[in-house]
């Protein structure tokens, strides 16, 4: 058996070894605890003393003259007994000797009796002891929810601010006032980097729009290129082209064509290419690109001159791609 | 464990745990110090501490701590037998029966007194005592037999009659 003797439990063993129960490894465990911890044994000068000072003669107990002096087997059964933790056999043999010594049942009604009945006690700190989770205002979860919501737009509105797909010169996002624009200007002149383009254009020989040119842009009907644009949950958007069927170099638009788009970016990069870089005749002044989003018109998209003049425009409702010659 | 099952344990063993301290040190002051010192080392070891084992913890921690402020203020009694002051005193001391055993209790030497708190309060097995005390279930049996000796022999002592 191994012994665990530590400063919390060492008087137990202290009170064995002075009574000179301690014996064999039990012993020799406590003389290296003590060995190792002479502290706790300084207030004690002489351990012989403390013996004969503190361990008084047992206390005298008075019987009844005809009865016997219980001996300590006996009374360990009572003990036993009473505490409930007696063995079958030690019961029979208690039972024997209590038919035996009548008397002893004084004792056994002792040995029942001293044990402490527990009174209910009130902790007065209860409370204080307690711990409570932290509480968020549901005020400030509105914040939050706000301060998330405005970061999420900033975030969102900076992909077009930091993202000059199509034009070194300006291409920016603002909001504006919802308006559609019913006009876009269309400029023999172009790009410089479509200059080469413009070369292989037949009707752009001198850099001039020709007349065929703006006719045929002028005749464009405006239904050919209009299109309903619609936001779809999960930030998907959809073009769909309404009544068109119309062809340019990039590819046949039919009526009933469903583009998605999953960010206004990709929708815009969609538009650019498809309906305006692409399309070899037809050659824009601008200076910068405008998109505007308001609850009414999902997306409105203005592509201007210096001067401020439109150039190009898209709206989010229905889209109204309209051309018109250069003043 | 969390907040809700600390807090249980509260409403549950702050009662009983400051009950116990306050028998052994006979101060409130002290005993609520103590049981403040159970609960703030139980919230600091939540995670490690199991569930299940939240009272043993608790008089566990209580033990040693009444044990360290004992030996701090000189208050171990290294004997184990009841002071007896006037031998074979046979004068009977009236009054309830559980006042006399407190009174009794009092006389015991820090280790008994414990054991028997635990045993009679708390209603611990000699095993639970055993690891609470980090003693043997031996060592635990013989004390609360040696207490039970004693306070019977207190109450022959004083003539009591039941």
């Amino acid at each position: 058996m191994k012994f665990d003797i530590t400063p919390y439990n060492y008087e137990a063993y202290y009170l064995d070894f002075l009574e000179g129960n301690l014996q064999g490894e039990a012993l020799r465990a406590f003389l290296a605890f003590k060995h190792t911890h002479p502290e706790l044994f300084d207030d004690v000068d002489d351990e012989a003393d403390i013996v004969n000072n503190t361990v008084s003669p047992e206390p005298q107990v008075s019987y009844p003259t005809n009865q016997l002096k219980i001996n300590e087997k006996i009374e360990d059964w009572l003990i036993a007994y009473s505490e409930g933790v007696i063995s079958e056999k030690e019961q029979q043999q208690l039972g024997q000797e209590l038919k035996r010594h009548p008397f002893l049942q004084r004792d056994l009604q002792l040995y029942q009796a001293v044990k402490l009945q527990a009174v209910p006690v009130l902790y007065p700190n209860t409370e204080k002891l307690k711990k409570h989770p932290v509480l968020v205002p549901v005020w400030l979860k509105y914040a939050a929810a706000i301060v998330v919501l405005a970061g999420l737009f900033r975030l969102f509105s900076g992909k077009f601010l930091t993202t000059p797909a199509y034009s070194p010169n300006a291409y920016h996002l603002a909001i504006t006032p919802a308006g559609l624009p019913d006009m876009v200007f269309i400029s023999s002149d172009a790009f410089p980097e479509k200059k080469a383009e413009k070369s292989i254009v037949p009707s752009q020989k001198n850099n001039k729009p020709s007349r065929t040119k703006q006719l045929y842009i002028d005749k464009l009907p405006l239904r050919r290129h209009s299109g309903v644009m619609a936001s779809l949950p999960e930030t998907v958007m959809q073009y769909r082209v309404q009544n068109a069927n119309y062809k340019n170099t990039v590819g046949q638009y039919r009526a009933g064509t469903v583009e998605h788009f999953t960010s206004l970016p990709q929708f815009f990069t969609f538009m650019f290419h498809k309906q305006v870089l692409k399309q070899p005749q037809k050659q824009f002044n601008w200076h910068s690109l405008t998109a505007a989003v308001n609850r009414f018109t999902p997306v409105e998209v203005y592509l201007k001159n210096s001067d401020s003049s439109t150039v190009f425009a898209l709206t989010g409702k229905r889209f109204l791609f309209s051309f018109k010659k250069n003043k | 464990m969390d907040v809700k099952t600390y807090n249980k344990a509260v409403d549950l063993l702050a009662g009983n745990l400051f009950r116990f301290v306050l028998k052994m040190t006979k101060n409130k002051t002290t005993a609520d110090d103590i049981v403040q010192e159970c609960f703030t080392r139980l919230w600091e070891k939540k995670h490690q501490v199991n569930p299940q084992k939240v009272k043993s913890y608790l008089f566990t921690t209580a033990h040693h701590l009444v044990i360290d402020y004992f030996r701090k203020n000189k208050r171990i009694e290294y004997s184990d037998t009841l002071p007896v002051t006037q031998q074979g005193s046979i004068e009977p001391i009236g009054g309830d029966l559980q006042d006399i055993l407190h009174e009794a209790l009092e006389r015991l030497p820090v280790i008994q007194k414990t054991v028997v708190l635990l045993r009679d309060y708390e209603g611990y097995s000699y095993r639970e005592i055993a690891e609470i005390t980090r003693l043997s279930e031996t060592q635990v049996k013989v004390y609360i037999f040696r207490a039970r000796k004693q306070l019977k022999n207190y109450l022959v002592s004083i003539d009591y009659v039941l």
